[in-house]
């Protein structure tokens, strides 16, 4: 392998494993907002405490892939100045300037907002607080589309001059406006829409399949409204907001990507198989999964879906669960069919990829190819099952948002968790504050 | 804003870094020690250092956003002379954010503990691994890199030396500030303990200190005039630690000197490379328009983030208490 191949392998490599986490970033973020926005607005007690529970829970998966979403950033952002140096002496004027702007402003925010809600939540008032997550959903959809900016820019380079072989930006709104800029990234956005109520709609429908067996323990622990446990009644709003959002996401996604045919016909770059079908699939996806969304949503008034003859909805339960990674690997298509679709460019008619690596040798190239990609991917996985762990755990035992004294102990009650959840919640915070004095907090000053 | 400008805002990005994710590089590899086998109390460290974590890495994303757009050759020139440590340092943040963020997420105790370590391990190998990057930018942007190649002895020994210096430095800095922020926020039990490591720590952080002055001074010697600030600097920054370790071992360890020994120590390395390296580095700007059609978005974005930031700090850090978010 030439020095040239490792660093473009591992480039696709770790942008692959960064995007799967901003699909969940930036699909599941405006649901999070919405959801804490009812929950700021609701003012019975009961829906209160489920929209609680329910910001809480999507908060908590939102944040564990968050965490690798930005280690992976970070890789990403060295790795273009360590390995495609050319990229920077030829168009670093044009190139690095939606880049610095995306971490000056949006990073920068986004990520001070994230910290302010997460380490915040029992110091803010309630509307404060919803207002800073609704600040990080906004700054992550500025960051993301800065950087679809600088990447529109390689696939379809314009506003710009070439003055001794350094490129200018000669005309900054042509740059936001570029069709590869703004058609790719609404595009995106309907990917990542889908991508996060993908998650939705499978993580409820797990539990969901799996509710009634759950009944007999919330009448054992006396709690109201037997009939429907709260914790059933948070999946179930959780399916509907992602039946809608899945369905807006492919609409969205599907109309932009359409659109995206208009501008591609002109644009220098290669055509090889992967890239038809990346179409294909694409096509196929995103169709489909509007007509289907279609369809469930008109079965949700007067809760039709959840009501269905019981051996249709487990099995439609089950196949919503099974089909979670779909849009996740379309998406991944998606990309590769665009940047494989560049090749042999790297800024499309402009740079070949070739003269834009760093004269780094194979060797050490290759070395962090392996290093880099397999810590990366090492990490994604091990993130991955812990998400799916917290998925299937449910709504007990939420850190996020839960009280101090309660979430330093909840290593305590280790071994009841796999056997009983519901009825834990009130042991535990009495078993053990007594044993440290330190543990309670705040004693000293 | 000019190429200085572009300079000055890259200094002070790396120094926030320094300064407010120091404290995490400082306070993790306390977990352990100060803990013990209780994991509610490592919990209790962990919760001194988390609001850092978010708040404060963004601000080295920042800085090489600044780099690449402002600064690009110098970039290239860094990453190629420092690959392994620029590697290195890609894997040793990487695996703290997880350490962080994953540890508590399952009960299993061996889970924990097993993350317990990797950010430890991880936490120390960060700052060293900037410490060396910076320590490559003193030889790559002084005279020493180029008389190396030329073949003098000397430099070559510098260029060998210096990054090693710069690693312990920045290693032995974070451990001081990151003690005496755990020590500020904790309950007093904790805070006695690390208090008493914060003072171990004190005088080699001041020797390397001492010794990178020297080093300075070498560079100096051999032609980079602008190392001899970046020698007194250290000298100075030496001897506030030793001033803190004498109040310590007096028991006052609320005194100004004491507060100030940890910022001053964690940002020593960066303003100590900014005055070694900044002439060259000023000199590989990028062209002026460049510069100049990005200063309004990216001071405006400056300014916006520094208002976020100082609210943020204001509703974030106090001693702990029920109101405290654990999540970490
Ligand atoms: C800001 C720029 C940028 C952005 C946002 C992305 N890429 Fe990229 N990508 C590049 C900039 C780039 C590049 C640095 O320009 C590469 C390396 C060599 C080349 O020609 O393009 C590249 C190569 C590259 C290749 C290999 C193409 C080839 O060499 O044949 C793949 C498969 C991807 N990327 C995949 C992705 C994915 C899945 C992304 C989603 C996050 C992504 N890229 C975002
Ligand atoms: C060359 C390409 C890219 C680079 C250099 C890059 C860089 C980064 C960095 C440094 C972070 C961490 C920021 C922080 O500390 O908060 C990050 C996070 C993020 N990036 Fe990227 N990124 C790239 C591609 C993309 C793409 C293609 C998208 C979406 C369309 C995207 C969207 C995001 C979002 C939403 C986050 C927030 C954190 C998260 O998702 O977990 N990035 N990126
Ligand atoms: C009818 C449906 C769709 C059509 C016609 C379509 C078409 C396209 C086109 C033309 C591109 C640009 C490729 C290039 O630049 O060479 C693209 C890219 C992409 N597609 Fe699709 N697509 C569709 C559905 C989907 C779906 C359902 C997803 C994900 C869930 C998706 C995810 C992506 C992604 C992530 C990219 C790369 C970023 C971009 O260029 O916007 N697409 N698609």
């Amino acid at each position: 392998m030439t020095a040239v191949d490792a660093a473009r392998l591992q480039f696709a490599l770790l942008a692959g494993t960064h995007f799967l986490f901003v699909l969940v970033t930036l699909g599941l973020g405006p649901v999070v907002a919405i959801l804490q926005t009812r929950w700021a607005l609701a003012r019975d007690g009961v829906r209160a405490a489920t929209l609680e529970t329910a910001t809480r829970f999507w908060g908590q998966l939102y944040l564990v892939n968050y965490a690798l979403g930005i280690a992976a950033g970070i890789v990403m952002e060295l790795q273009l100045g360590l390995h495609f140096p050319g990229l920077l002496d030829v168009a670093g004027g044009v190139f690095g300037a939606p880049l610095v702007i995306e971490t000056m402003a949006a990073f920068f925010l986004e990520s001070t907002f994230l910290g302010l809600w997460v380490f915040g939540w029992h110091v803010l008032p309630r509307w404060a607080h919803t207002a800073v997550f609704w600040a990080v959903v906004v700054t992550g959809y500025l960051s993301a589309f800065t950087v679809m900016v600088a990447n529109g820019f390689l696939r379809n380079p314009v506003g710009f001059e070439m003055v001794d072989g350094v490129a200018r930006v000669t005309d900054a709104a042509a740059l936001i406006t570029n069709p590869a800029a703004l058609l790719s990234a609404l595009h995106v956005v309907g990917a990542c829409l889908m991508a996060g109520a993908f998650l939705l709609v499978g993580v409820s429908a797990w539990h969901l399949r799996r509710a009634p067996s759950r009944l007999p323990g919330v009448i054992a622990a006396g709690l109201p409204g037997a009939v429907m446990s709260p914790e059933n009644d948070v999946w179930r709003r959780s399916m509907r907001i992602g039946l809608v959002a899945g369905t807006v996401g492919a609409f969205v996604a599907t109309g932009f990507g359409y659109a995206q045919f208009g501008y591609l016909q002109d644009v220098p770059g290669g055509d090889p198989p992967v890239v038809g079908i990346a179409y294909a699939v694409m096509q196929g996806v995103g169709g489909l999964a509007f007509v289907v969304g279609c369809v469930l949503l008109l079965l949700l008034p007067g809760n039709v879906l959840f009501r269905l003859w019981r051996p249709l909805r487990t099995g439609l339960y089950a196949t919503l669960t099974v089909l979670l990674p779909v849009p996740f690997l379309t998406a991944l298509l998606g990309w590769a069919a665009r940047e494989i679709g560049r090749q042999p460019w790297a800024i499309a008619g402009v740079l070949r990829t070739e003269d834009a690596v760093s004269d780094a040798s194979a060797a050490a190239v290759i070395t962090s190819l392996v290093v880099l990609v397999g810590v990366m991917v090492t990490l994604a996985v091990v993130d991955w099952s812990v998400m799916a762990r917290l998925a299937r755990r449910g709504t007990t035992r939420l850190a996020l948002g839960a009280p101090p004294v309660d979430v330093l102990h909840d290593a305590d009650t280790d071994a009841d968790t796999d056997t009983d959840t519901e009825a834990r919640d009130d042991e535990h915070s009495t078993g053990s504050t007594a044993r440290d004095g330190l543990l309670t907090f705040g004693g000293t000053r | 804003m000019n190429a200085l400008g572009w300079g000055l805002l890259l200094a002070v990005l790396l120094a926030g870094w320094a300064v407010l994710d120091g404290a995490v590089h400082g306070g993790v590899p306390l977990v352990r020690a100060l803990g013990g086998r209780d994991d509610a109390r490592r919990r209790t460290v962990l919760a001194t250092v988390a609001p850092f974590l978010l708040l404060g890495e963004v601000w080295l994303v920042a800085a090489t956003g600044v780099l690449l757009a402002a600064f690009g050759h110098v970039e290239a020139t860094l990453w190629s002379a420092g690959y392994p440590v620029v590697v290195a340092l890609l894997v040793a943040w990487v695996l703290r954010d997880a350490a962080l963020w994953l540890r508590s997420r399952l009960p299993s105790p061996r889970w924990r503990r097993g993350w317990d370590v990797v950010g430890q391990a991880a936490s120390l190998a960060l700052p060293a691994a900037f410490g060396a990057v910076a320590g490559v930018a003193w030889v790559r942007f002084s005279v020493v890199g180029a008389q190396a190649d030329g073949g003098s002895g000397a430099a070559q020994a510098l260029a060998l030396g210096l990054p090693v210096l710069m690693a312990g430095l920045a290693v032995a800095a974070a451990r001081v500030h990151g003690g005496l922020v755990v020590a500020a926020r904790a309950p007093e039990a904790v805070s006695r303990e690390a208090r008493r490591r914060v003072r171990r720590a004190l005088v080699p952080a001041a020797a390397l200190a001492g010794l990178a002055a020297l080093g300075a001074l070498a560079v100096a010697a051999l032609g980079t005039a602008s190392a001899l600030v970046a020698a007194v600097l250290l000298v100075a920054v030496a001897g506030v630690a030793l001033a803190a370790r004498f109040d310590l071992d007096r028991g006052a360890h609320r005194t100004g000197v004491v507060r100030a020994a940890g910022p001053l120590l964690a940002v020593a390395p960066v303003v100590a490379t900014a005055s070694v390296a900044g002439p060259a580095v000023l000199a590989l700007a990028a062209p002026t328009a460049v510069l100049h059609g990005l200063t309004w978005p990216v001071l405006g974005a400056f300014v916006a983030v520094l208002a976020a930031q100082a609210v943020s700090w204001r509703v974030l850090v106090r001693p702990l208490g029920p109101r405290t978010a654990v999540f970490l």
